[in-house]
């Protein structure tokens, strides 16, 4: 079957010259989840951290990395930095973070989390 | 903060939604272009991975979009990252890109639909560092009547259009909607190491009627289906070295479904193995069913602890608090001897029958692990 003309079917009825085009992008629904989070105009209260994966089995220890992040910190901007900085890690890195595991970062300026691992 | 924010985000720039200066990828289609303008109009604007594509053609959309039966209009959903709306004009457009034929339709349709299942976890597939991609297995009646490949190189498309347009629709809706596209940069959260070569296109057909089991579907002898699954490239069993005996066989395969370097070994989830008629005739003649052969594999496909996990400072010893926590409570983590399976459940095992009726041979896919990419099957509709 193919009498629509698709592709150059057995009635191939695509028009010469100039042809109309549909965009295959789509259209993106304007979205605050599609955005970046802002810049933070002035590092201070309390940051906190997201972790994908504790048990930090392979590649690079982010959960590490953020306790190095913490201490970065609090030596650059001193007390201006919250003490306590809260740290969750995700059950499963590959899904976001429930409410309940947010919940813990709710009360922060800002929120330091890692790309893929 | 919500937990979508919590996600790594695609910048606007790659979104769409701001047209980029200089008419490179972002920038709009003019609505009109000469059919030879085409090609490198699709390079420029970076709607196509490299492959050259159709020009999706007002004409043929609309053909594609008549074959569904549904609105143009009508929504499937988010296509992650860049969650463009997956209308059927919008997954029509791609597909006429990858040169589908009405008749494919549904069974795009079906695909997208079901990788969009919260189970399949698309965001993460497409986004995972890791080399899995939506295999898209088509079951039912509409093998044959699409004429879809099922025989000799049939994760290459086997000759088929259907096999590599129902395939290739899939990647372009990915790379189209989904801005699923490689790169650098740290805004980009697409951070796959290698993929593999069937993220160009990635569809196969089960054996309808030169098996000796049904359809792994499960849709009924008379429903067609779509199955996707995402998985790695497959992996070649060959059977050397092994007699007629079925666990002999089964236990080469299961030695590759538990291979130590694969996720499957170390985070369970879900794992494919796939068949040649002759070597699912074989053991169905050893008595096997689909069902039994999942459960010896299920019993075949484990590691010691003490082998997937050897003693390292990142597990000095078997206290509870080196324990992987995404393993069920059964498995008993206090000891090196015990023999992990590569998979919760033998269920977890996809079967099914495909590829060329000449010497018995298997091949295994396997998947994520528990991280997502779970297989979802929709019913193919008739349009």
């Amino acid at each position: 079957m193919n009498d629509t003309g698709v592709h150059g079917g057995a009635t191939n009825t695509e028009p010469k010259g100039r042809m109309e085009i549909v965009d295959p992008r789509g259209r993106v629904r304007e979205s605050p989840l599609l955005k970046l989070a802002p810049r933070m105009p002035v590092i201070a209260g309390l940051i906190g951290f997201m972790v994908n994966e504790q048990s930090r089995q392979q590649g690079p220890d982010f959960y590490g990395y953020t306790i190095e992040i913490e201490a970065g910190l609090r030596r650059r901007y001193g007390t201006a930095v919250a003490a306590d900085s809260p740290r969750i890690c995700k059950p499963v890195l590959s899904r976001p973070a429930g409410d309940d595991l947010l919940a813990h970062l709710r009360t922060c300026s800002g929120v330091v989390n890692g790309l893929a691992k | 903060m919500d937990a979508a924010a919590a996600m790594p985000t695609m910048p606007a720039t790659l979104g769409g939604a701001s047209p980029a200066p200089g008419g490179g990828p972002g920038a709009e289609l003019p609505g009109t272009i000469e059919p030879e303008e085409w090609t490198e109009l699709s390079y420029r604007l970076k709607l196509t991975d490299g492959l050259p594509t159709f020009a999706p053609h007002r004409m043929i959309v609309d053909a594609l979009i008549a074959a569904t039966g549904r609105s143009a209009h009508d929504e499937l959903g988010l296509i992650p990252p860049r969650n463009a709306v997956a209308t059927i004009e919008a997954v029509a457009a791609n597909a006429a890109m990858a040169g589908c034929l009405p008749e494919h339709m549904p069974a795009v349709v079906a695909a997208i639909d079901a990788m969009l299942d919260e189970r399949f976890n698309l965001r993460g597939v497409a986004c995972t560092t890791h080399g899995c991609w939506p295999l898209v297995i088509v079951s039912g009646p509409a093998v044959r009547l699409l004429g879809m490949a099922t025989t000799e190189s049939v994760f290459s498309g086997g000759g088929a259009r259907a096999n590599l347009a129902i395939g290739r629709a899939v990647k372009l809706v990915m790379w189209n909607l989904g801005g699923a596209h490689p790169g650098v940069d740290v805004d980009n959260p697409v951070k796959e190491v290698f993929g593999h070569p069937g993220r160009l296109a990635f569809c196969i057909a089960e054996e309808p009627d030169n098996t000796p089991w049904p359809s792994m579907a499960a849709a009924g002898h008379d429903r067609s289906a779509v199955t996707v699954f995402a998985c790695e490239s497959p992996q070649s069993v060959s059977f050397w070295g092994v007699g007629d005996d079925p666990e002999q066989r089964l236990g080469q395969v299961a030695d590759h479904l538990a291979g130590l370097g694969n996720n499957n070994a170390h985070t369970m989830g879900e794992a494919l193995v796939v068949f040649s008629p002759s070597e699912a005739r074989h053991l169905a003649r050893c008595g096997h069913d689909r069902g039994s052969v999942q459960k010896t594999l299920f019993r075949l496909g484990r590691r010691r602890l003490g082998d997937l996990r050897p003693r390292s400072p990142r597990r000095p010893d078997n206290d509870p608090r080196w324990w992987y926590e995404w393993w069920p409570d059964w498995v008993d983590q206090s000891s090196d001897d015990t023999l992990v399976p590569c998979v919760e459940r033998p269920e977890s095992i996809h079967v099914m029958v495909s590829g060329a009726d000449s010497i018995p041979w298997a091949v295994v896919c396997p998947g994520w692990g528990h991280l997502g990419g779970y297989a979802v099957t929709r019913e193919i509709e008739d349009s």
